[in-house]
């Protein structure tokens, strides 16, 4: 999603509010003029600053594209089941991954984005290649390079 | 001379030189395919490079980089799409010479320059760092705090088109930086409770998320125009190629010599040093007209800068700990887990590992000649491999290794929550490599501040005080002030 500059330099500015708000609290440091305060509110100052020039860049373009370009991929339902495939296989290992396993969660994972990105016509190409490939990383990064990788549920079968 | 004896051994044992083939598989591999990136190959081998000793560990990262950078040269030439940002530069020429039936020459003038370009970058790498690194040894806080800031300029300034984008993604990096607990008084900073934040953000989970999920999720998003490989059969990539290096000769010595230059200065590497060598050459040609329409002088040029440019990024890496690009970021970072310190004191104390890491870069250089060759070969079978296929794996491995780190899932978390972010950053023209930057130099820019004015009891005007550090700071506000300037010159040009 492409936005006008001046909408970028809008958010820029009320995050930089909110760092500096958030600093108020920061303790100053004995006998020092600059304490852990320092540099955030810095950086809140410059980002306010560059906001205000973002938005001065910005604004006289407003007519020449829309504020908010919706990119093609918006458009296409596949696309935005792809972006979301993706970001939802993410949370679901953060959740799951301990109590399910990693070779299960990796399993899932796989053939899940295997189907949405190939689609449904090669699913027992997608769902082998699903199985073998979880395998082959519990081996590699679990085994060879010894990351204590969870095995959840098949902790009875673990190898 | 007892250490480059010493570093040789490092190299050449059997392990070291496997682990070292391997990657150059890899950065084959991850250059040759469109969207993944040499950074990506990087930022992907960190996890493994975590269990293995220095040397290897380091290789590996020289040799994957050197590789990608050159394979992204034959998608470039077969398909009209550059592997990695660096070959983007020449990759409407390099289409234009396929479509003259120059397939091979232009293959072979990339694998060549680049081969050149990247011993250039390395010799230079080998001879120049030591120096430094003498000059390095007298620097404090002061002169640390002057480069950190002269690198985090540097970055916003050159790696964009818009420096006030630029600038917009450095405080975005440097803002990331400040969160956990502060190194002096050790008070929490936008922590909000979150014990898991007080260590601040895990920097190699930050690395994957916005370098390699980032770019997983703009390959499955990309609405994608049918690609054809316009010539299947690659026949002598080295027929010619001789009179056109003799032909071209300045050329290659410019490119590689820009390339090197490129890419000492923090933030900008092989993909600026293409852009910059490939226009010098246009502008300096006895026949710019040929240029767009299939001419090979450009590629001369930018093909050896790219490669030299990796060599020249380890410069300040190696020296100051500055990074001279995203990759050499990611390898700051890695030193850092390792326990050593970037710095001139690894010079001193630890001079094997230094020049393990020139011998590495000469061995991959050479090596990329076989390999380069072979991978050009199976140009048809490497093209081929599908993204759909290949995008899941390589988030699973993005999750995997950023567990490897910690083995924590939060980490995790920070991965997909930066590499959204840094997808949406470059939607939106956002450059993402000074948002690295910011998050590496962060913490050097606020210790060094800290430290200097702990030591000059809170006095601003000490850190003009010191020769190299005085030096240091006038070039830096005054690149600071160009902006300022240049309006102002243009407004009292201006007739009244």
């Amino acid at each position: 999603m492409k936005v006008n500059d001046a909408i970028a330099g809008a958010g820029l500015i009320v995050l930089a509010g909110l760092v500096y708000w958030l600093t108020a609290d920061f303790p100053d440091m004995y006998g020092q003029p600059y304490g852990p305060a320092l540099f955030p509110r810095l950086i809140a100052v410059l980002m306010a600053l560059a906001g205000a020039g973002l938005i001065v860049q910005g604004v006289p373009r407003r007519g020449l594209a829309p504020v908010v370009v919706v990119p093609d991929w918006m458009r296409s339902p596949r696309h935005i089941a792809a972006f979301v495939a993706v970001i939802a296989a993410v949370v679901f290992y953060i959740v799951v991954s301990r109590p399910l396993g990693f070779v299960l969660t990796g399993f899932i994972i796989l053939a899940v984005l295997f189907v949405v990105l190939r689609g449904r016509a090669h699913l027992w190409s997608s769902l082998s290649l699903a199985a073998v490939t979880a395998v082959v990383i519990q081996q590699f990064f679990g085994d060879l390079l010894r990351v204590p990788l969870p095995w959840g549920v098949l902790q009875s079968v673990a190898w | 001379m007892d250490a480059v004896g010493l570093a040789f051994g490092l190299i050449l044992d059997p392990y070291v030189l496997m682990v070292m083939l391997l990657a150059a598989a890899f950065g084959l591999f991850m250059g040759a395919i469109p969207g993944l990136s040499a950074t990506m190959a990087v930022a992907l081998l960190v996890p493994v490079t975590f269990f293995m000793e220095p040397v290897p560990a380091l290789a590996a990262i020289v040799t994957a980089t050197a590789m990608a950078i050159f394979a992204s040269d034959i998608p470039s030439a077969l398909l009209r799409i550059p592997g990695t940002p660096a070959s983007a530069a020449y990759t409407d020429e390099a289409f234009a010479m396929t479509r003259k039936g120059q397939a091979e020459l232009a293959l072979g003038v990339g694998l060549v320059g680049s081969v050149i370009g990247g011993i250039f970058g390395a010799l230079v790498l080998a001879t120049s760092a030591p120096v430094l690194a003498d000059i390095a040894l007298r620097f404090s806080s002061f002169e640390y705090f002057w480069l950190a800031c002269l690198g985090l300029t540097c970055a916003a300034f050159i790696a964009s088109n818009d420096p006030l984008k630029g600038l917009v993604s450095l405080l975005i990096g440097l803002l990331i930086a400040t969160i956990g607990l502060d190194p002096v008084s050790g008070h929490p900073r936008f922590t909000f409770g979150v014990v898991d934040l007080m260590g601040g953000i895990n920097f190699i989970a930050a690395m994957i998320g916005m370098f390699a999920v980032a770019e997983v999720i703009r390959t499955v998003t990309a609405v994608k125009r049918p690609e054809q490989i316009a010539q299947e059969r690659i026949g002598n990539i080295f027929k010619g190629l001789g009179s056109v290096f003799y032909r071209y000769k300045v050329n290659l010595v410019r490119g590689s010599v820009i390339g090197v230059g490129i890419g000492v200065l923090p933030g900008a590497g092989s993909d600026i040093a293409a852009w910059i060598s490939y226009g010098v050459a246009r502008k300096f040609s006895k026949e710019p007209e040929k240029f767009g329409t299939g001419h090979v002088e450009g590629i001369v040029d930018a093909g050896a800068s790219n490669n030299a440019g990796l060599g020249g990024a380890w410069v300040p890496a190696l020296v100051f700990g500055i990074p001279g690009d995203s990759i050499t970021a990611i390898v700051i970072g890695v030193l850092y887990v390792k326990g050593m310190n970037p710095g001139p004191t690894v010079f001193l104390y630890q001079p094997e590992l230094i020049y393990a890491v020139f011998i590495a870069f000469l061995l991959a250089n050479l090596l990329m000649l076989p390999l380069g060759y072979i991978a050009i070969k199976s140009a048809k079978q490497l093209l081929r491999v599908p993204r759909e296929v290949l995008m899941p794996i390589i988030l699973m491995f993005c999750i995997v290794g950023t567990f490897a780190i910690n083995n924590t899932v939060f980490d995790v978390g920070v991965m997909l929550v930066l590499g959204v972010l840094a997808f949406f950053m470059e939607e939106n023209d956002f450059p993402v490599a000074p948002a690295i930057l910011g998050l590496v130099l962060g913490p050097l820019l606020q210790e060094t501040f800290m430290t200097s004015m702990i030591k000059a009891d809170g006095n601003l005007l000490a850190f003009f005080e010191r020769p190299i550090a005085a030096g240091l700071g006038v070039v830096t506000v005054l690149i600071w002030l160009s902006p300022l300037l240049m309006g102002l010159r243009r407004r009292m040009r201006r007739p009244v």
